[in-house]
């Protein structure tokens, strides 16, 4: 007898004819909403039945009920993510694991990519440093959302905007753990909308806060559901939202800018692509960039909008390409691509092909392809590890290729990038890394030409009183008096 | 609904180590006068936590004194035993008592334990996990060997047979996701503690439910137990006020045996056992009392419409039906009998009671459950 299991205490269950049934829960203001009477099945694509609950009346009237965090005090709040977060670090707890075993058999994802994924919000809900000061640099100070902070003549204090109903991508699982934070942490009442590729991650994050105190503030100001695009309901929550922060493509950010109220604040993060340049010289070491470049394609399978989908390479391609092809082979081991569907087999097959015909040098395996071609000839991307070589003459000469639609740009070398950066940035590029960091999101960074945080709180200033003076004026200020006495150019310089 | 006790033979100052076990017994057969559907024992060594270092003798003197009620241990430390001697063992109860046997297996947490008995407290978790196996396969099978790291033998034909078939009903208590995982895959159902939030616990039973389902078996048809202390008196605060105190001491009698912090936060497979620790600091418990008051701020506590609606939330929360009740709080007989009485009296018959008449022999649960339609879809 070999050390195999046997004999289990319960009866098997028949084969399976039926897809399996999955319930995703809602998550209201602290309280789990179980499947449980009038239902919804999520439309999506892998074998399982994903069941949800209805958005009803009742449902959006609780949510639309006046609740933030502004009498919580930041550290409360912070103190409250990290002690979730603690959850998330420790493998044995059962959420997590949950979450692993959904990410992977429900959304698709490798095993790896789905561990990967808890360590990230492990680590993002964790990271209390990082949170004190991606406050404290994007809003000048973090004690700004709990007290008036003194701004020149002024007190300035920023307070919530209300309700934030967030609009989830379903391609990037970080982002819900993004949203949820810039919202919490700026005190909104945060709703998010599950996408229906991917009801896991916002759904167990959100469960988490319950598993650590369904009763606590941060708990109570945050909700997690899904409703299909034409509900009226949903339609209804974005148009009360005082704020909508919305993921997507253009027909998602065109829906949302339609659908939200005119005084709402619209946070948009749509559709962008990013890339690499690499200069590869006698003396580079071209396995080390090609490393990193792996790293940028592989990670989240090319799906985030920081991840690179071309690679300009000035100098030696045909050694960087050598490279890059054992990289991607190494990622496919230690980072397996999530489930790709017939659909996306097909349409890297067709590119593939049509390249073969085009006479591209197309390097290919299982799980990644390379394809060298002149820039102008890449106009379809099927995505799925799929990286296209162009050659560049000179580093600058990327200028030509990037736009407004252009994210991130990865670098090598590093210490090129300043040559670069102005004619990146004034071609509207938005972030430029060193090769391998794309997806880092250092502090400080900007996210689609913007400081987030400043977008989710509504800012408030408290001007001196007459008795100050203003620098450059040596009496106190009577309005009416500089009328008068046309004193205004004199006194107020 | 299937209520059981908890006989923790907790020996407070106040009693001799004699009436610790007399009162033992006194309450096993209080319990099954009461219609209570069993009792359970748990094991522990070297300390005053409890008295019982066998948990499965302290179960064959229950059941040799009882008619009816089943006796449970939570639990048998698997690492303790040879597996073989514990399918021995535990067949003979179970034919002994016709059937009555439930047998549930930890994986202890006492450092103590581990030094003087010799084993390695850092593969308790694997040894936990493949004696189970091992049991399994001796009593299903004419004979079994076995050949792992962790031990191996030839060719033993374990005797008696077991009188319930295929086997007795086999418990873990788990609460890692690792332990919950491995009960799933077998469809073992796990005994949980009480534990607050409640939310916390029902992450333990979804991830069960995927686990079980991913494995072939249907989690509608498994199941669980909680363990909760367990109070009756008028008021919420004065039964609290009866136990809180006692039950303290006995929670701090069990932390002086129990795995420091520090073995707890560099064991590798004790990470669970460190997170709890970790999230009572963080959730601003600084003493065993802080940890005890929060667990009967969720426990079935109080007056007995407190207790009804208390119970009904966590069968609500996690969808279990099975709780063993701690009735020994007050650690004063007349007391504990007192709320023993009352709940069987007063709360039991509002939460759909599943009793057994006295004298009556309850099929075991695995012939019911083999008898019963899984559906595929859920």
């Amino acid at each position: 007898m070999t050390a195999e299991p046997v004999v289990e205490n319960s009866p098997r269950g028949a084969p399976a004819s039926a897809p399996r049934r999955i319930d995703i829960p809602f998550v209201i203001r602290g309280r789990c909403v179980k499947v449980d009477g009038a239902t919804r099945d999520l439309p999506h694509a892998g074998a399982s039945r994903l069941v949800t609950p209805r958005l009803t009346r009742e449902i959006a009237t609780e949510l639309l009920e006046e609740h933030s965090l502004v009498d919580v005090r930041l550290q409360e709040i912070v103190g409250f993510v990290r002690r979730v977060g603690v959850q998330w670090a420790n493998d044995e707890y059962a959420r997590r694991r949950l979450y692993i075993r959904q990410l992977r058999d429900v959304v698709g994802f490798s095993e790896q990519m789905a561990v990967a994924e808890a360590d990230l919000i492990a680590s993002a809900l964790m990271g209390m440093q990082r949170l004190y000061d991606t406050l404290e640099v994007e809003l000048g100070s973090h004690r700004i959302l709990d007290e008036w902070v003194p701004r020149g003549e002024c007190e300035v204090r920023a307070y919530p905007r209300g309700l934030f109903v967030h609009l989830l991508p379903g391609n990037v699982p970080l982002a819900a753990v993004i949203s949820l934070l810039r919202s919490l942490l700026t005190k909104n009442a945060t709703v998010l909308k599950v996408p229906a590729r991917d009801p896991v991650t916002a759904t167990s994050l959100a469960l988490s806060f319950l598993d650590a105190d369904p009763s606590h503030p941060v708990s109570r100001a945050l909700s997690v559901l899904y409703w299909p695009n034409d509900d009226p309901l949903g339609a209804e929550l974005v148009a009360s939202a005082n704020g909508v922060c919305v993921w997507g493509g253009h027909e998602a950010l065109g829906w949302a800018q339609r659908t939200a109220g005119t005084e709402a604040e619209i946070v948009r993060f749509g559709p962008k692509q990013s890339l690499s340049v690499v200069e590869i010289g006698a003396a580079d070491d071209a396995a080390r960039v090609a490393r990193g470049v792996a790293h940028d394609v592989c990670m989240y399978d090319q799906q985030a909008c920081f991840s690179t989908s071309r690679v300009f390479v000035v100098g030696d391609r045909e050694r960087f390409v050598e490279r890059l092809a054992e990289e991607l082979q190494h990622y496919d081991r230690i980072l397996p691509p999530g489930r790709r569907d017939l659909d996306d087999e097909a349409h890297v097959s067709g590119v593939r092909l049509h390249h073969d015909v085009m006479g591209s040098a197309v390097r290919k395996a299982d799980n990644w392809t390379i394809i060298e071609c002149g820039p102008e000839d890449a106009d379809v991307h099927p995505g799925a590890r799929t990286v296209f070589v162009h050659p560049l003459r000179a580093l600058r000469d990327l200028e030509r290729w990037v736009d407004a639609t252009t994210q991130t740009v990865a670098v090598h070398p590093w210490e090129r990038s300043a040559e670069v950066r102005d004619l990146l940035a004034r071609r509207g590029v938005s972030r430029i890394v060193e090769t391998g960091l794309s997806g880092i999101l250092r502090v400080g960074s900007v996210h689609d030409g913007v400081d987030p945080a400043t977008r989710f709180v509504r800012l408030v200033a408290v001007e001196a009183g007459s008795a100050r003076h203003s620098k450059g004026m040596a009496i106190p200020i009577d309005t009416t008096e500089m009328v008068e006495d046309r004193q205004f150019r004199d006194l107020i310089l | 609904m299937r209520w059981g006790c908890a006989l923790t033979t907790y020996h407070p100052a106040s009693w001799s180590h004699q009436e610790v076990f007399a009162r033992s017994l006194e309450f096993a057969r209080v319990a099954e006068a009461l219609g209570f559907a069993d009792v359970w024992l748990f094991e522990h060594h070297f300390t005053e936590y409890g008295l019982c270092p066998n948990a499965l003798m302290m179960a064959a003197y229950i059941l040799g004194h009882t008619q009816r009620i089943r006796a449970g241990t939570a639990v048998i430390v698997a690492p303790f035993e040879h597996p073989i001697r514990l399918a021995e063992q535990i067949a003979m109860v179970d034919q002994l008592s016709n059937g009555r046997m439930m047998p549930g297996f930890g994986r202890g947490v006492f450092a103590k334990d581990f030094e003087t008995f010799g084993v390695d407290s850092t593969r308790s978790h694997a040894m936990m996990r493949e004696w189970i196996d091992i049991q399994i396969a001796a009593w299903t099978h004419e004979s079994v060997s076995w050949k792992s790291d962790l031990i191996q033998f030839e060719d033993v034909s374990v005797k008696p047979e077991t009188f319930s078939k295929p086997y007795p009903p086999i418990y873990v208590v788990a609460e890692s996701g690792s332990t919950i995982e491995f009960a799933a895959s077998r469809g073992i159902p796990v005994i949980m503690i009480i534990r607050k939030p409640l939310d916390r616990m029902r992450a333990s039973i979804e991830l069960y439910a995927d686990v079980a389902i991913s494995h072939g078996h249907d989690p509608s048809r498994i199941r669980h137990a909680i363990a909760t202390p367990t109070h009756v008196a008028d008021t919420h605060e004065s039964a609290v006020a009866e136990i809180v105190d006692s039950v303290t001491e006995w929670h701090e009698a069990g932390g002086r045996s129990a795995f420091t912090t520090e073995q707890l936060r560099t064991l590798p497979n004790y990470r669970f056992q460190w997170s709890q620790f970790q999230d009572a600091i963080l959730g601003g418990a600084r003493s065993a009392r802080d940890i005890v008051k929060q667990a009967l701020s969720v426990a079935p506590v109080g007056s007995p419409q407190e207790c009804i609606a208390k119970i009904e939330e966590l069968r609500e929360v996690t969808g279990v039906d099975h709780f063993i009740l701690g009735f020994e709080g007050s650690k004063q007989r007349e007391n504990i009998i007192a709320s023993m009485t009352r709940f069987a009296e007063e709360v039991a018959p509002k939460l759909e009671v599943e009793t057994e008449p006295p004298g009556s022999v309850r099929r075991p649960a695995h012939e019911q459950q083999q008898q019963l339609t899984v559906n595929a879809a859920r």
